[in-house]
């Protein structure tokens, strides 16, 4: 895939705005719930992104343009949250580790969430492990 | 063409303090029905969210790739065939709408992201885009069609051009095609 960097000089009047309101800010490995469409996202590359779906409850995040040796799998999707969290009788509030939620998800949905369907998967899972990453409900319920 | 003319493709409009950005989209109320041009739009909080949270190659693909390019969609889908209660509507899945189409280009802003420029990336051929769009039910905006959010790509289907793959399993119905 070639790739080129496109002069951006001039940035448009409302990306500007934007920017002056919402200054940028470093990425960092995260898991988020998007209460608009009531999702947990889960991302440990910044990057354009590819979404597989795997279930209807579950894709997984591709990395168009992995460098050499990357691991191409960047994240996950967990779909229909607050219709899970009653099945799991978790709360929709406060913090709680991903890896914890996707076992209790695994082990819930095991007719289609099978090791099979999950094992080209196993390494980004081992780093979201590594990293214990916390879904923060409160700061997305905030957005 | 218009990717990368991003210029005239968003407009700007304030209502009671809340700051929009809109984008011009086929737009059509009735599967098979008539198309015209509708607005999308999405909040300045929301599009916000993605400098703020590092995201800035989502940002980059908003600019370059959504804002000037849904409005050459050519498939437009109704329902996800998904969980989803939002509001309090546990069927919210339903509503929601998908443009899909090819664009000619992507777009990644790595590195020193505000300093350094978009850097332009040649598409993987199977793959299309896809905006996922909330028809507006407020009266409070009478501006807006649709609510954009979320945007990426995905793999794309071997039998209908610019559309994704399985598009009949993934969503409820096809509500246009461009002709």
């Amino acid at each position: 895939m070639s790739a080129t960097v496109v002069p951006m000089n001039r940035q448009p009047g409302w990306m500007v705005d934007l920017l002056t309101a919402f200054p940028p800010s470093p990425f960092k490995q995260r898991a988020y719930y998007d209460k608009h469409l009531d999702c947990i996202r889960v991302v440990i590359r910044e990057c354009s992104l590819c979404e597989h779906r795997l279930t209807a409850i579950m894709t997984v995040l591709e990395d168009n343009y992995p460098e050499p040796g990357q691991q191409p799998f960047v994240g996950f999707v967990i779909k229909g949250v607050e219709h899970l969290f009653e099945s799991l009788q978790l709360p929709l509030e406060g913090v709680l580790p991903f890896i914890e939620l996707f076992d209790r998800m695994a082990a819930l949905h095991g007719a289609e969430l099978t090791a099979t369907v999950l094992e080209p998967y196993q390494g980004l899972l081992q780093v979201l492990k590594d990293i214990e990453l916390n879904v923060d409900f409160a700061e997305a319920m905030a957005a | 063409m218009r990717d990368d003319d991003d210029e005239e493709s968003v407009t700007v409009c304030t209502v009671d303090g809340i700051t929009l950005y809109c984008i011009q989209a086929p737009w059509v109320s009735t599967p098979g029905g008539q198309h015209r041009i509708g607005t999308l739009a999405i909040t300045q909080k929301q599009l916000g969210r993605y400098p703020s949270m590092g995201l800035t190659s989502e940002l980059a693909q908003f600019q370059l790739i959504v804002a000037p390019g849904t409005i050459l969609a050519r498939h437009i889908f109704r329902g996800l065939r998904r969980p989803m209660s939002v509001g309090g509507n546990m069927r919210a899945d339903q509503d929601k709408l998908v443009y899909s189409w090819k664009p000619r280009f992507d777009y990644e802003w790595p590195g020193d992201r505000f300093r350094d420029p978009p850097v332009r990336r040649e598409p993987h051929p199977g793959r299309v885009f896809v905006v996922v769009v909330t028809p507006n039910s407020s009266s409070e905006f009478p501006m807006v069609d649709g609510w954009i959010e979320r945007w990426n790509w995905v793999l794309g289907s071997d039998d209908l051009l610019g559309a994704p793959i399985n598009y009949s399993e993934r969503y409820e119905e096809q509500l246009w095609r461009a002709k």
